[in-house]
């Protein structure tokens, strides 16, 4: 079957987990995706745990197996003039830069997106910063950590930063849209645009709530738990309800006629007013549940029309009969990672499946292919480009 | 600010959208600011769950009107009110999708199908339609038909196992709603790639997105650590593997303050915006293999200095000094936050129940060079775009109107609310 993005030719240079979750969607619905790495370090991500045997190694890693899949890479050393010099032709060839090198970096070197449109007017760049490329933050330094703890709202006693990579994959989603929709838009006949992705301001529009509670009824929320998780035998269950209906339900289900009334733990931003009757409460649904396997729990729920959820742990996720029905997992056979199970497609279409052709590329793999083979550079050329560490 | 809504990269293209709640509204949210005219469709039988929550007095005249939430992720979009459950609903529905280009729907799977307003029947309508269901679980498998929402979808990605502290059970993201707005993206992106695909070729197509698939793939270095050494990811608290110190710190007045130290020379900063402590130049944190074994004490000791700042005070003069840092900003301060205020982030609506108020850009992530995205109309109200659908899309007679008023195909006020 066809694939979707077939044809598009992207650049993804600066790296990171931001722009590599971002083209790795775009890499499994057909896009030729061509990562542009440092010469001997490679990507940031080739550096980030999850190792083989908790080694590091270039080829080691399993966050850029799992971002780099369906990817080509090329190493080029852009402060030198000569590697400048092969971006300026490889971004002639293609519609879409993503470009996580930071403020200035590019114009720095002659290959910002106005060099780079001079002579591919069709261009679009997205450009990733922390805080984005205007307003007072925006050539502070940041971290997952500090986007996070900028966008929760105060919420709880002691912040917990939310685990992974989840901020910067958020950030990644909202960089396929911003660069996906300039290309709509350029190839519906518009001239091609530069595009600002803040990963702050990504970060908050998943968190973004209390401040709009606040900002309709200048009420400010108070701090306190809500229900979250709770434990019960061999692991632990979220026992989530949302309408009347789900209270209701879960009333009748742990015969706690008290959980009928809205007493606001369901909610995000209400309730928070009597943390010592969440507790009290807490404790009588962990003794009606203490007896019970979260599976046990969950399925009931299921069954009764209720939201519940298990904690699962990588090893439970990869056995979810749910996931295996979906072929939703697929395998990864790297060179030297070996054969790696993985997430597939994030959402299935079905006129333009995902595909999973090539493991992630080793550092500069494709360096002979798109060099020599594309550009035209000899033998002796990219002899004389290794030497002086360009490539 | 403003831009002729023409000009909009989504332009021209007209969205049938029946989500309800956060996820799938944020998703026609985007693209309604995107440019595209969204169609929200409610029951008047059936409101959006969205209607009663945010923490407001619901007790107050057309209380369904005033929700920050839903009134936050509706905007920019119009309001049809329609009785799927009767026929003329159905077949005013078939007749809207039949000018539509996308149908957003995030029922569980069950649901379109038993409407009578399965892909198949609608594609037949609109040939190149463009559809996307985005369920919990997706629209097959054993508990296609379970129902997901945020929490639950965030649990069941294992989002929960990999946050919070090494020792402590497994945690739930702050708001306990991470998921709702990342599902929405990723049906973003699905959309967008069905779109350059139509574009291309003039086909559109089913897109089945699972929540839970969607946010378990935002896990893929997670699950990759178990097929490489069979282990499960730790839990790490604020701390990074790379990054020390690397945390949260209370500050004066119950405040925090966020830090994450990259290498020898940020610390060295550190150290000198906290005035050179001799303590700080022990060898237990002379370098960062040292910092790293002795974090608890770092921590500790950072804490006791930290406790003495005002945490926005800080995080600047960090900053200033090339050290990432930024205060922990408490409700009522993104309103007011120069760079949030300078970036346009949030943008004030005039609702014609709810009044006037700020609410965050739908597409607050991204900047365009030439089209600035805006607010161009807050939130509708219940039913509120009825009659221009009707009448001035559809071709329906007044008298044809006033018929399914009657019955109650359409209306402006819920029923038994």
């Amino acid at each position: 079957m066809a694939s979707a993005l077939q044809g598009i030719r992207i650049l993804e240079v600066g790296g990171g987990p931001a722009a590599g979750y971002a083209t790795r969607i775009m890499a499994g619905f057909g896009a030729e995706v061509i990562k542009v790495e440092t010469p001997g370090s490679g990507d940031s991500t080739r550096r980030s745990p999850p190792f083989l045997d908790d080694v590091p190694g270039p080829e080691r890693s399993g966050l850029a197996l799992f971002l780099d899949t369906n990817k080509k890479s090329v190493t080029l050393d852009l402060s030198q003039t000569d590697g400048a010099a092969i971006f300026h032709k490889l971004a002639r060839t293609a519609h879409l830069v993503i470009d996580s090198t930071g403020h200035g970096f590019l114009e720095d070197r002659g290959v910002g997106p106005g060099d780079l449109r001079a002579e591919n007017p069709d261009l679009v760049v997205t450009a990733i910063t922390p805080f984005g490329q205007s307003g007072p933050y925006a050539k502070w330094a940041s971290s997952a950590l500090i986007a996070y703890g900028m966008s929760v709202g105060g919420r709880v006693e002691d912040p917990v930063q939310i685990g992974g990579n989840l901020v910067h994959f958020l950030a990644g989603l909202h960089t396929a849209v911003a660069a996906l929709v300039a290309l709509y838009d350029q190839r519906e006949g518009r001239p091609a645009q530069q595009v600002d992705v803040s990963i702050w301001e990504g970060t908050l529009m998943s968190a973004v709530y209390p401040a709009v509670a606040y900002a309709f009824s200048g009420v400010k929320k108070a701090r306190g738990p809500l229900l979250g998780l709770l434990p019960c035998k061999d692991g632990y269950i979220g026992l989530n309800a949302y309408t009347v209906e789900q209270r209701r339900g879960l009333a009748e289900f742990l015969d706690m006629p008290e959980l009928e009334a809205n007493l606001g733990w369901s909610s995000a931003t209400s309730g928070r007013d009597a943390p010592e009757e969440l507790e009290k409460i807490k404790s009588r649904m962990i003794d009606r549940i203490k007896d019970r396997t979260p599976l046990e729990l969950f399925e009931e729920g299921g069954r009764r029309r209720l939201p519940f959820g298990l904690a699962p742990t990588a090893a439970d996720m990869l056995g979810f009969k749910q996931h295996n029905e979906r072929n939703f997992f697929e395998e990864s056979d790297h060179p030297v990672m070996g054969r790696i199970p993985l997430p597939g497609a994030p959402f299935k279409m079905t006129a333009t499946p995902w595909k999973s052709e090539r493991s992630a590329p080793a550092l500069g793999e494709h360096n002979i292919e798109i060099f020599a083979g594309e550009l035209g550079y000899s033998k002796a050329e990219l002899a004389l480009l290794a030497q002086r560490r360009v490539i | 600010m403003s831009v002729d809504p023409n000009d909009l990269p989504l332009a021209g293209l007209r969205i049938t959208d029946t989500s309800i709640m956060w996820a799938g509204p944020y998703l026609t949210n985007i693209l309604a600011t995107l440019g595209a005219e969204v169609i929200k469709i409610e029951g008047t039988k059936r409101l959006d769950p969205w209607r009663p929550t945010g923490g407001f007095d619901q007790s107050v005249d057309r209380w369904w009107e005033r929700s920050p939430f839903f009134n936050a992720v509706n905007c920019n979009k119009l309001s049809l009110t329609l009785d799927l459950t009767q026929p003329d609903g159905v077949s005013i529905f078939k007749e809207l999708v039949a000018q539509s280009d996308i149908v957003v729907e995030n029922f569980t799977a069950r649901v379109m199908p038993k409407l009578g307003l399965s892909y198949d029947i609608l594609s037949g309508i609109r040939p190149d339609l463009i559809m996307i269901s985005l369920p919990a679980y997706g629209s097959s498998g054993p508990w296609r038909d379970f129902p997901g929402f945020a929490k639950n979808i965030e649990q069941m990605s294992g989002i929960p196992q990999i946050t919070g502290l090494p020792d402590g059970p497994p945690l739930m993201s702050a708001w306990e709603g991470f998921t709702d707005p990342a599902a929405g993206v990723n049906g973003v992106v699905a959309v967008l790639i069905a779109l350059l695909y139509r574009q291309a070729t003039g086909q559109g197509q089913y897109i089945d997105l699972s929540q839970v698939e969607a946010m378990t793939c935002m896990m893929g270095d997670v699950i990759a650590e178990y097929g490489l050494n069979d282990t499960i990811a730790p839990r790490r608290g604020n701390r990074h593997p790379g990054m020390v110190p690397h945390g949260y710190f209370r500050c004066r007045d119950d405040r925090w303050v966020a830090i994450s130290v990259a290498g020898d020379a940020e610390w060295r900063d550190l150290t000198s915006v906290m005035g050179d402590p001799e303590w700080a130049r022990s060898p237990q944190f002379a370098t960062a293999v040292e910092r790293f074994r002795h974090q608890d004490e770092l921590e500790a000791r950072i804490e006791q200095w930290t406790l003495q700042e005002n945490n926005h005070d800080l995080a600047a003069r960090l900053q200033s000094a090339g050290v990432a840092a930024g205060p922990i900003l408490e409700s009522d301060e993104f309103v007011t936050d120069p760079h949030l205020i300078a970036r346009g982030t949030f943008q004030e609506v005039n609702h014609p129940v709810a009044g006037r108020f700020q609410i965050p850009l739908p597409t607050a992530a991204m900047r365009l060079e030439h089209t600035p995205l805006g607010i161009r109309r807050a939130a509708p109200t219940l039913g509120q775009h009825n009659h221009d659908v009707l009448r001035n899309l559809l071709g329906r007679s007044e008298s044809e109107i006033e018929r399914l008023a009657a019955l109650g195909v359409i209306g402006t006020s819920p029923v038994n609310p």
